[in-house]
């Protein structure tokens, strides 16, 4: 068995007795020349004890007194929007010494990930254009675009393989490498070492997002550099006029690991989440316990007044969302950031919705509690790459993922499984249990004015079964639920205060994403289950009928023989033309290429068998009429007329 | 207010035995832990000087921190991020390389031949450590997204390619390389 084989191959490998008795030498070694400097500290918080007591008399201590002067801001229905360095350093402190004394606290509440592919938005797709006629990514809100590992102008094709940066140039079945640049070497300043992980292209500039990581060696005196789990995010800025030779201009960062980007116009949006671990941190440092912007390698930490505190935090971590000016990318123009919260992001030309996850107890008798999930919410409106003040509002329930929300017409709109159950404990001081039991779940639909106050609901839908999969065309919303059989729900959202469900059509398996494909027309990638037993089959395509709403349709569907696609985590994955009647996605090994009418339903153009071990995505786009698939062994071209393959390019 | 003061990782050696004891931990982590951080870290490098390395940085880094664990649990998930990013800022990308030498350590490091190690080794480096995250120390995609900064359905994807990669590689006896999550 795999599993036995590596484990029993791992034993065999450790490291050398001379080795560990060096280390463990020099370990003592440290141990004994270790400075007191955590003596300061403790006189500070003994002080800040005094008064926390004063404050926190009511609050039950465990096993020594806990210092708190973070408590008043740990426990707040409300979002706290006036806050100070002090009160960041009191609340990590507070929090970092709970998780040390009796786990209360969470480092990271699950960064719910992007790219998640439950299309949700007004179509954005090709925004290709101009004499050419290209395709472009696969986005969720037209106007806004989104980083890709791939990127045309319709005359260049810019890509990262797992190793490099390519740019290669296109003409019909003819295509010749112009530049080809290691990862390591775009990363600035390697000696932080790092990884690019996707592009933007705004005429002759690349925009290269990527991750750097720092670690310095605490040398054992005060720190002197904030470096908290050493992850920060970064664009770099590449002028490519001359394709042979990218010339870098600049970049600008922030800490935490990136969470989503944007783009409107030439102004970059970057939201990272930045989560502070066990390292120590300093009062008088806040860059040792607050979020740092940078403009190339010189760092300074977001301003206090910039910075919110959302209800009851439930977590050491912040988000941070900067706007730059990538033409002249010095520093951001506007910066906001929110602390203890998760990190579910929506995201269109106007606003950022930042959603957390809390918890809700309602004590039932002594020893049960019910248990159940809300959804915090932020929004922020966006100007031209300036950041308004930040509004609070709430919904019950817990979001699939970003694609759960949505904006139209100056409403949000917001779909939730709520999940609940009953805590039962018993037992004594020798053997304690608990059971959960009562589980409970439905799904329903909010829609929330740009105050965040709810407007209008439908409540308890498809009870006992969760959201798969949702998507957002204007003035109706759909959305799949699941359990053995996949209801498709398609909902009226014309009247905000009054969104009705349509219809409900139930078909087996489920949607994973959605894509409106033409008036009457909704695409649905996902997978084929068993109607019994819920189990999943394979992948399936499926074309449903919406012409008439309150009679939903599956007009054509395919099983294929493929089960695992990328575009089940990632909406970019997969190209969906209505113009060209294409649908393309890569699918177990292989590249497919489907075509849709509607006499024919759906028929295979062609499969390309990515015989290559292949590290990193796959990407179909079309440039006039060729078709080319990139992967990180090279491209290949197809034509689109007849879909043989005319030629391939291997990087190597 | 009494003198109670608040736990530090400090601790103050007053006497002959509280220095014992404080010598004692530190061998009963490299005990515990030294073979874990080697593991992953080989398998990332795949050679024992960048893992000694890796080795000795994570370790003095774990001495300087200041950090207090509250179980065991904790201060293993330290290590194995500590080891993770300590890998990171090496200098030599040993982490990063793709494709590196299988040198003649790694045949001194086992006395035989397993198909099914070398065909870990050959895997793309990040998909190495999420492999021995997985099947070696057992932990959940969550927690190895936390463990290296990632999301979940990065991690996700990475393990399904590793296992399509395997498979291939792998024919007969382990192709049970399996789809659970």
């Amino acid at each position: 068995m795999f599993q036995n084989s590596y484990k029993a191959d791992n034993e065999k490998i450790k490291p050398d007795d001379a080795t560990l008795k060096h280390l463990a030498y020099k370990m003592k070694q440290e141990k004994r020349e270790k400075p007191r400097k955590r003596r300061i500290v403790s006189a500070v918080a003994v002080a800040a004890a005094c008064v926390a007591v004063v404050f926190g008399a009511s609050y039950v201590l465990s096993n020594f007194i806990r210092f708190e002067p973070g408590y008043t801001l740990l426990n707040t229905e409300e979002a706290q929007t006036d806050v100070t360095y002090d009160d960041l350093y009191n609340l990590v402190e507070t929090m970092q010494r709970n998780r040390q004394i009796d786990d209360s606290g969470n480092y990271f509440d699950g960064a719910v990930p992007e790219g998640s592919s439950s299309g949700a938005w007004d179509m954005g797709g090709d925004m290709g254009g101009g004499e050419a006629d290209f395709s472009g990514t696969n986005l969720q809100v037209e106007g806004v675009d989104e980083a890709d590992i791939i990127k045309t102008d319709g005359k260049y094709i810019y890509a990262l393989t797992v190793d490099d940066l390519v740019i290669v140039e296109v003409n019909g079945a003819e295509m010749k490498v112009q530049s080809k640049i290691s990862r390591e070497k775009l990363s600035v300043n390697a000696h932080f070492g790092g990884e690019i992980t996707e592009l933007y292209l705004r005429g002759d500039r690349l925009i290269l997002i990527g991750q750097k990581y720092r670690y310095n060696v605490y040398d054992g005196t005060v720190m002197s550099e904030a470096t908290a789990d050493g992850v920060s995010t970064h664009a770099m800025i590449y002028d490519v006029s001359d394709h042979t030779s990218p010339r870098f201009v600049g970049s600008v960062g922030q800490s935490g690991f990136h969470l989503s980007t944007r783009m409107v116009g030439d102004v970059l949006y970057v939201v990272t989440n930045y989560t502070i671990y066990d390292q120590p941190i300093r009062r008088d440092t806040p860059e040792s316990y607050v979020p740092m912007l940078y403009n190339g390698e010189d760092g300074a930490p977001v301003e206090a007044s910039e910075i919110c505190v959302s209800a009851a935090p439930q977590g050491t971590q912040y988000i941070v969302l900067s706007s730059y000016d990538t033409t002249n990318p010095e520093k951001p123009l506007s910066s906001k950031s929110v602390f203890g919260c998760g990190s579910t992001i929506y995201a269109n030309a106007e606003n950022l919705l930042i959603a957390s996850w809390k918890m809700q107890e309602t004590k039932l008798s002594e020893r049960e509690t019910r248990y159940s999930y809300g959804t915090n919410l932020i929004r922020y409106a966006l100007d031209n790459g300036q950041i308004s003040d930040a509004v609070f509002g709430s919904v019950p329930g817990s979001l699939l993922s970003q694609f759960s929300m949505d904006e139209h017409n100056g409403y949000f709109r917001v779909v939730t499984t709520n999940e609940s159950y009953t805590e039962t404990k018993g037992g004594d001081s020798s053997d304690v249990w608990s059971s959960a039991s009562n589980n409970d779940s439905s799904n329903a639909l909010y829609v929330l004015g740009q105050d965040l106050k709810i407007v209008g609901e439908i409540e308890n839908l498809a009870p006992g079964e969760r959201v798969y999969s949702v998507r957002f065309d204007g003035d109706v919303g759909y959305f799949v639920t699941f359990r053995q059989v996949d209801p498709l729900f398609a909902v009226d959202l014309s009247n905000a205060a009054a969104p009705t469900v349509l219809s409900a059509l139930k078909i087996p398996g489920f949607s994973e994403y959605l894509h409106p494909y033409s008036d009457g027309l909704l695409f649905g990638f996902g997978k084929d289950a068993d109607e019994e037993t819920g189990a999943v089959n394979g992948l399936k395509l499926s074309m449903f009928n919406t012409a008439d709403l309150q009679n939903v349709t599956e007009q054509h569907k395919l099983l294929l023989e493929h089960s695992w696609s990328d575009v089940s985590y990632n909406h970019k994955a997969i190209l969906v033309s209505p113009q060209r009647g294409i649908i393309a996605f890569p699918a177990d090994n292989s590249y497919l290429i489907y075509s849709y009418s509607a006499e024919k339903g759906f028929e295979k153009l062609a499969e390309l068998r990515l015989s290559e071990m292949y590290y990193n995505d796959t990407r179909g786009l079309y440039i006039n009429d060729y078709f080319y698939v990139f992967s990180s062994a090279g491209l290949n071209v197809f034509s689109m007329d007849s879909f043989e393959l005319l030629s391939s390019l291997q990087f190597e | 207010m009494g003198t109670e003061s608040p736990r530090t990782n400090d601790s103050v050696c007053l006497t002959n035995e509280d220095f014992v004891k404080e010598e004692t931990k530190i061998e009963d982590v490299l005990n515990r832990y030294s073979a874990m951080v080697y593991r992953l870290a080989f398998a990332r490098v795949k050679n024992c000087y960048d893992a000694d390395d890796i080795l000795q940085n994570v370790f003095l880094r774990y001495m300087r921190s200041g950090t207090v664990f509250h179980d065991e649990e904790h201060r293993k998930a330290w290590l194995i991020r500590a080891t993770i990013n300590c890998g990171k800022s090496l200098l030599t990308s040993a982490w990063f390389r793709r494709i590196s030498p299988m040198d003649d350590s790694l045949y001194t490091e086992m006395k035989e031949h397993s198909e099914v190690y070398y065909a870990v080794m050959e895997l793309p480096p990040k998909y190495r450590t999420v492999v021995h995250l997985f099947y070696f120390e057992e932990y959940s995609v969550a927690e190895i997204a936390n463990l290296t900064s990632q999301k979940e359905a990065t991690v996700k994807s990475q393990l399904h390619r590793a296992r399509g990669l395997l498979r291939e590689k792998l024919k007969g006896d382990f192709d049970d390389v399996s789809e659970q999550l």
